[in-house]
């Protein structure tokens, strides 16, 4: 064979080649293209669901710091309310100690006095027993005073008497001659009659912003 | 002459043999993408779902965090205004007693 017809049959075989190297490379292009692609379309796809999902934690996600944020508020002011509730009765604590102690002092028999008249007064006059404890008892009450004070007070002609029955509290209740209606003025009963009233003013006197002077 | 020519033909054969190959490998690469297509698409939607879900529990987590913080500054100021409060209360307590009693004995 001569030289020309090996380099035709050389370039048979070259070319063959080569068109079977471009068959493979654009199989492989266009398959690479075609899972290109499908990537693109799943994740165009997802796209909705990905946008539900994200929208919806950042829903949760603001319901969580709301909640936190209530929860801490309250707890705060939980926490200042009560150093406040808690301050308002430790004055009232005081409060208690110092009327019972008012029972051994001087100023004690004005006071018990006038808690007689005042239940007198409310009672409208008219013949009323007067029940103490027992050292309140043998205090020296003057009865014709007060009488005439409530009488004064109410217009009608008044009576008071100690009554046999004791009581354990400082202060005094003071009854109708017939029992049906009285009225207390224990030191007890006047503090839980006023309690609402008293804690609110001792509040205002604590937590005011002006200072103590 | 005819040898050359046998010779020119085998060699066009041989060519042919290598075309049609190449064309079958081809194939073979297309048929094999079809196939892939639908895994390839559950894969990249289940992979961008999960990478949204992941995405969603840190927001969740992250909301978490700066609640917590902020919490903590609420629960300072409270402990510093509870100080304080009881600073100016206990310096009117007196007062508070003296005006209380005042209430009932007068």
């Amino acid at each position: 064979m001569e030289s020309s017809d090996n380099r035709i049959i050389d370039r048979i075989l070259n070319d063959a080649r080569e068109e079977a190297k471009a068959i493979i490379k654009e199989a492989k292009r266009s398959a690479e293209m075609l899972l290109e692609k499908q990537k693109e379309l799943a994740s165009h796809s997802a796209e909705k669901e990905v946008y539900s999902l994200l929208k919806r934690a950042e829903n949760e996600a603001a319901v969580i710091k709301g909640r936190v944020t209530t929860d801490i508020k309250r707890r705060a002011g939980w926490m200042v309310l009560s150093e406040k509730e808690r301050l308002v009765t430790s004055v009232l604590n005081e409060v208690k100690n110092r009327l019972v102690n008012l029972q051994k002092s001087e100023e004690y028999l004005p006071v018990l006095e006038k808690l007689i008249v005042d239940a007198g007064t409310v009672l409208d006059g008219g013949t009323l027993e007067v029940m103490l404890n027992k050292n309140d008892s043998s205090l020296p009450l003057k009865l014709n005073k007060l009488e005439k004070k409530i009488a004064d007070g109410t217009g009608v002609k008044t009576r008071l008497k100690i009554s046999k029955q004791q009581i354990k509290a400082v202060g005094v209740i003071v009854k109708t001659n017939d029992g049906k209606i009285f009225v207390d003025n224990t030191f007890e009963a006047i503090l839980s009659r006023r309690e609402r009233e008293l804690r609110l003013k001792i509040a205002r006197i604590l937590f005011s912003r002006a200072s103590a002077s | 002459m005819l040898e050359s020519f046998k010779a020119v033909l085998d060699k066009e054969r041989e060519a042919e043999k290598i075309r049609l190959e190449a064309r079958e490998q081809a194939e073979k690469i297309e048929k094999e993408a079809q196939e892939k297509v639908a895994e390839i698409y559950r894969e990249i939607y289940q992979e961008t779902i999960a990478e949204a879900k992941r995405k969603s529990i840190e927001i969740k987590e992250q909301a978490k965090i700066d609640a917590e913080s902020r919490a903590q500054i609420f629960v300072r100021r409270a402990k510093k205004q509870k100080k304080k409060i009881r600073i100016d209360a206990e310096k009117k307590f007196d007062a508070a007693v003296n005006a209380a009693l005042n209430e009932i004995l007068s």
